[in-house]
């Protein structure tokens, strides 16, 4: 809102929303006009003159401007079109009138083909197309691109003439030589129609299926889950919300998610509404109210209180019980009155139990989930439970089609369990379910008393069986419900679960409304569940404008406050409303291709408080049974075995999820780690021998750019001449040869043949070296002769590869000692922060088997191997020069003990340094940002300290010369989305990131 | 009429700048320096105060090269978030714009004369107007950034709280292993031990 001092003539820098006419005042194309190529260079045009109308300053003003000609800028980072006014200044147009769009549409994509061939003169069509395709939806793209190109052909022809760099692009080469030979430029076009049709599919065909082959590699396989993830109200599945309590329910959030069973849900309007709550709490955790599983009636589960339900032990559990009730039912004969008595005491007093559910009703056998036929089916209504083969014959898997027989269980919808209702609850047919009455939440009901005061109380509301909505009668009685539930994958996707598919739509409005609150107390204190009027929300949805300046009107004075303030609000929420949260993380994930390292959902929802805290009471409790002689079937009760998997699996995830605060310390821009310039150059002075004339040296993850550099130094000066080929997803400063680009979307025709490939060299290492790994695997792909690798000892060694590579020689102490520096950090001293392998990554040259002869000939020739060494496959004696090294090594073999222990952390944050963050961290759910925080994820090998959540409280780590101040300087890959502040969503559990765990 | 070589030169300089803000107070200039000099040369660094912004939050103009390396830091920072110095939120970056610079020199060379307007003065309505407009412009400024801040805040206390229960939970976690629980019954399970 800075105001300008002076006046004249609004000159705008760039105009949006524009369309040309002509004097007629027709439509037309600005590529019309004169092209200036330089300020005198100028192409005649068809047409003289033409008007720019237009809006300027973000919409706000519009504008009308004769223009005389037109210019292409193609040195910036985006592709930047100019028109000329008469007043001789250059206005950038930015985006056109969608009505305006197909005139100049062709033109645009012209200007970025020649954008991107000029920046990669080597690029074949199909990466020109995939880059077309990334900035022009497919949609808009229908063209062939040689089309496009021909109808532009002066353009082309001038712009190839007047630009060196477009002049070596090898693909207009050819398009221009196709051109001037018309007879094959039919075949061209059509040829090109249907490659391209093929060629823009086959890409997504071919990550989707490298994507599946990452799912093997993925650290957590949720294959053994342990905790249902249906709704507590209807008990079917799909998008359900966490309690994070101790009930360890979940819930269909809104009305819409549990469309399909009626459910009554917790009637949340939508998902953003839930989403913004951090840690959701059921009314009865919130409250500590729970419900007795036998009796249904609520009681306090407080503990530092007077309790009066308690929680069973057992770690997946989470049902409540009155000592009396849970005391009766496991010991239900007269004759054992007395132990009943005792045990009901006991618990009273806090003894730990489990529960009637883990024990086979009938024969009172224990679960054993991986025998289908020891797996239990639990009742979702009272404690009891049957094991596979135990289970009654009435409790049947199908119903039978006249409708006598009801289904009462069902498989797959509880992870190795049996959902089932047992023969107690009536099914009531046109909801598949019992009664859904079953639910009993405290609320807090505020009331007015005689004195008009108000004071608030407690009151109970119950679910209901239909809850209080409005059903759709589609299809008047339906005599069989079929509900088909499908596996919950539980986890992969915590919102993108997909519906179930049950086909089930039909209720009819219910008489059962009325019985189901007999047990309300005072109906008057009922809370109706508010209802979400859909239209309500949907209307806010509508597109409006994006808004980027909060301007309002200027003619009012400045006194009018409200009626200023409803307006900027109304702006904000037009504003926020154009933001499509979900559609910005989409993006960002797009732009993430790895998704071997960035888990879809950040993390993982389902890991809740309750859970976690009942998994460990499990662990102490299980232990103590066994302590007091208990069997090992009575430990398994407590806590099965998979509760223990679970345990390493949570941590690993929680860890990966917390890494920037665990080790934020060592935590920097983009995660990056750079090979340092000396060490390159001894790489380079070693290599140099194995490359000929003419190769292509290609590093695959170039950082800084400094590798291919040296290499053209040494080649040069040894005569031989190569090309070089470099990639990154972040440009450096350094653009020799760059290419922005995903090395895994580099298609193998984009570069020259494999034997005249050399490839590297520092890949980001990622988790275990899965990233290490997947690099290599896509150089592999290209079939290089000659491949130098700094990668972790643990990645999988190239001789083990379908097509193995032979190991050409390895160095182990090369890259020891301070090697790496981390880019764009910088100590107290202001001087680069240094960086080094605790296990220095070997560095090691690989062959293809065809070269391997010649190589090794080479490396002979100069001493890099003895005379007569087979190819070394065992892994070459170690020589340890470096003294800290020597030392910390020492510390791992002489406490093999701790060994456990060091690992971790030191992994940890090695792979963090190593970990490529691309782009969509959400690091949201981390606070606006505790990484300075004192955790000293320490530069040798001792355990992490403590961490402190405080961010101001400073600790010194326990290397001296490490303090967290220094390592203060880092700079950090955050979440889109992180406070941002305003427009953004808060996208808790969509947090991306590619963070490594131990 | 022309403007001054000055501001020629002064408007070329501005293209090649990019204004950073959102930056932590503990950011030096050398960090800057070094954190933009990944991407290209820093040629001149410039912290400038944050009118509308909360007291914890910094920012700077940084000049590169050229035009061409400060649009390709846009367009990077745009790409993937940077932190830098870890605090308080990954930067962000724009295009500068003359009106950032303090010392800006003038576009032409005019004085600006203040002076006491007459009521009856012809213009006096006009100049008033602006004047008010001006002020309407500080309030809906003020108002706006308010907003913002109360939003901020707002993500900031969810933000924490997830950070403080997950960060629980690891604890109770990483508690029930350090104290040999989980090994414990692993082993009277007859279970293999795999930690890691």
């Amino acid at each position: 809102m800075a105001s300008s001092d002076e006046e004249g003539e609004i000159v705008p820098d760039f105009v949006t929303n524009y369309h040309f006419v002509n004097s007629h005042n027709t439509l037309i194309s600005f590529s019309l006009l004169p092209l200036h190529w330089s300020d005198h260079d100028v192409e005649n045009g068809d047409l003289q003159v033409a008007f720019l109308h237009g809006n300027i300053d973000g919409g706000l003003q519009s504008v009308y401007k004769e223009v005389i000609g037109w210019k292409l800028e193609l040195s910036y980072a985006q592709p930047h079109v100019c028109v000329l006014s008469k007043g001789k200044t250059w206005i950038n147009l930015h985006k056109p009138r969608k009505s305006y769009e197909c005139h100049v549409k062709s033109v645009l994509i012209v200007a970025d083909c020649l954008h991107f061939v000029r920046r990669n003169p080597q690029a074949v069509q199909k990466e020109i197309l995939s880059h077309l395709m990334k900035s022009w939806s497919s949609g808009e793209f229908r063209e062939p691109l040689e089309k496009c190109l021909a109808t532009h052909l002066p353009l082309i022809r001038i712009a190839v003439a007047r630009d060196k760099d477009l002049a070596k692009s090898e693909y207009l080469k050819a398009f221009l030589m196709e051109v001037e030979n018309p007879v094959t430029r039919e075949a061209l076009c059509e040829d090109n129609q249907t490659l391209k049709k093929s060629k823009f599919i086959v890409p997504d065909g071919e990550e989707e299926e490298d994507d599946d082959v990452d799912v093997d590699d993925e650290i957590d396989d949720d294959s053994d889950e342990l905790f249902d993830s249906v709704c507590a109200f209807c008990d079917n599945g799909g998008d359900v919300l966490l309690c994070e309590g101790k009930c360890m329910r979940s819930f269909h959030p809104t009305v819409d998610a549990g469309l399909d069973t009626c459910c009554e849900s917790l009637g949340f309007e939508n998902a953003a509404q839930y989403e913004a709550v951090p840690t959701y709490l059921c009314d009865n955790c919130k409250h500590q109210k729970h419900q007795c599983f036998v009796c249904g009636s609520l009681g306090s589960s407080d503990k530092s209180s007077s309790a009066e339900v308690f929680p069973c032990v057992s770690a997946t559990c989470g049902h409540f019980y009155h000592p009396e009730c849970v005391a009766n039912l496991l010991y239900p004969s007269e004759a054992d009155g007395a132990l009943a008595s005792q045990l009901k005491s006991q618990i009273a007093e806090g003894k730990s139990f489990t529960c009637p559910i883990h024990k086979c009703h009938r024969c009172q056998g224990g679960e054993n989930k991986d025998d289908h036929e020891l797996q239990f089916a639990v009742c979702r209504r009272c404690p009891k439970a049957y094991h596979r083969k135990c289970l009654p014959k009435t409790i049947s898997f199908e119903g039978s089609a006249d409708g006598t027989i009801q289904q009462r269980a069902w498989d797959d919808l509880l992870p190795k369990r049996i959902l089932m209702y047992c023969r107690k609850h009536p099914i009531i047919p046109s909801i598949g379910t019992p009664k859904r009455d079953h639910i009993l939440f405290p609320s807090l009901v505020r009331k007015r008393n005689q004195e008009g005061r108000i004071t608030e109380m407690m009151s109970e509301r119950r679910s209901n069986a239909l809850g209080s909505f409005r059903v759709v009668e589609t299809e008047r009685k339906p005599k069989v419900v079929e509900r088909q539930f499908k596996t919950v994958t539980y986890g992969d996707t915590t919102l993108e679960k997909r519906k179930s598919s049950t086909t089930y739509k039909t209720t009819t409005s219910f008489e059962n409304n009325k019985p189901i609150r007999t047990n309300s107390e005072r109906p008057s204190n009922i809370l109706r569940i508010k209802l979400p009027n859909k239209d309500m929300h949907r209307e806010q949805r509508l597109p409006s404008k994006s808004v980027k300046k909060m301007e309002v009107d200027v003619d009012s004075p400045p006194k009018l406050d409200a009626e200023m303030k409803t307006k900027i609000l109304k702006l904000m929420e037009d504003a926020t409303a154009s933001f499509d949260p979900e559609e910005f993380i989409k993006e960002k994930k797009m732009k993430c291709t790895h998704k071997i390292y960035v888990p879809q959902h950040g993390l993982d929802k389902t890991i809740t408080m309750g859970k976690v805290e009942a998994s460990v009471k499990a662990v102490k409790a299980a232990l103590k049974k066994l302590d007091d002689g208990g069997s090992v079937e009575d430990a398994k009760a407590v806590c099965e075995p998979n509760v223990l998997h679970q345990l390493v699996r949570w941590k690993k995830k929680l860890s990966v999820f917390l890494a920037p605060f665990l080790v934020g310390t060592r935590y920097t821009s983009f995660g990056r780690h750079f090979t340092k310039v000396d060490k390159l150059k001894e790489i380079v002075d070693r290599l140099h021998w194995y490359v000929e004339d003419g190769d292509t040296i290609v590093d695959f993850c170039c950082g800084s750019n400094d590798f291919s550099c040296f290499m053209k130094e040494k080649l040069d000066s040894t005569g031989k001449k190569c090309k070089y080929k470099n990639y990154d997803l972040i440009t450096p400063k350094n653009t020799f040869n760059f290419e922005k680009r995903d090395w895994f979307s580099v298609p193998v025709d984009a570069l020259p043949d494999g034997s005249r490939l050399v490839m590297g060299l520092n890949p980001p290492f990622g988790v275990k070296a899965s990233l290490a790994n997947k690099f290599i695997d896509h150089a592999l792909k290209f079939k290089p002769k000659l491949i130098i690798l700094i990668v972790p000892q643990e990645t999988k060694r190239l001789d083990y590869k379908r097509s193995p590579y032979d190991l050409i020689w390895e160095e182990h102490d090369m890259l020891s000692g301070k090697s790496f520096y981390l880019p764009g950090s910088v100590d107290k001293q202001d001087q680069p922060l240094d960086d080094w392998n605790i296990k220095p990554p070997p560095l090691s040259l690989w062959s293809r088997a065809d070269w391997t002869e010649k190589h090794i000939e080479v490396a002979q020739k100069h001493g890099h191997i003895e005379q007569r060494q087979t190819v070394p496959h065992q892994e070459a004696e170690r020589v340890v020069s470096n003294e800290l090294i020597e030392e910390n090594l020492d510390c791992f073999n002489d406490l093999p003990m701790l060994d456990e222990v060091l690992k971790e952390p030191d992994a940890t944050q090695r792979n963090c340094e190593n970990m490529y963050m691309t782009t969509s961290h959400t690091f949201s759910d981390m606070a606006s940002m505790d990484l300075s925080s004192p955790v000293n994820s320490s530069s040798n090998n001792s355990r992490s300290e403590p961490v402190r959540l405080n961010p101001l409280c400073i600790q010194p780590g326990p290397h001296p010369s490490y303090d967290p101040l220094q390592y203060a300087n880092t700079s950090d890959p955050y979440g889109p989305g992180v406070g941002f502040g305003y427009p953004y969503p808060q996208s808790g559990h969509y947090a991306n990131y590619g963070y490594p765990a131990c | 009429m022309e403007p001054s070589t000055e501001y020629v030169a002064f408007e070329e300089k501005v293209k090649k700048t990019i204004y950073i803000d959102n930056l932590s107070p503990q950011v030096t200039k050398a960090v800057l320096e070094n954190a933009m000099n990944q991407f290209g040369n820093v040629k001149d660094v410039q912290f400038v105060p944050t009118y509308f912004g909360s007291c914890g939050v910094c920012a700077a103009l940084v000049e590169m090269e050229s035009a061409k390396q400060g649009e390709e830091i846009i367009c990077e920072m745009g790409d993937s978030p940077l932190m830098i110095s870890g605090m308080p939120r990954p930067v962000r970056a724009r295009k500068a714009q003359g009106e950032m610079f303090e010392d800006r020199p003038k576009k032409h060379q005019r004085t600006i004369v203040c002076r006491w307007m007459d009521p009856s003065h012809q213009h006096f309505e006009l100049a008033k107007k602006i004047k008010d407009l001006t002020k309407k412009h500080v309030a809906e400024a003020q108002y706006i950034m308010e907003l913002q801040l109360e939003e901020e805040e707002k993500l900031h206390k969810q933000q924490s709280e997830t950070l403080k229960t997950n960060y629980k939970k690891y604890e109770l976690i990483d508690g029930v292993q350090a104290d040999g629980n989980v090994k414990r019954l692993k082993a009277e399970y007859g279970m293999t031990l795999n930690d890691h």
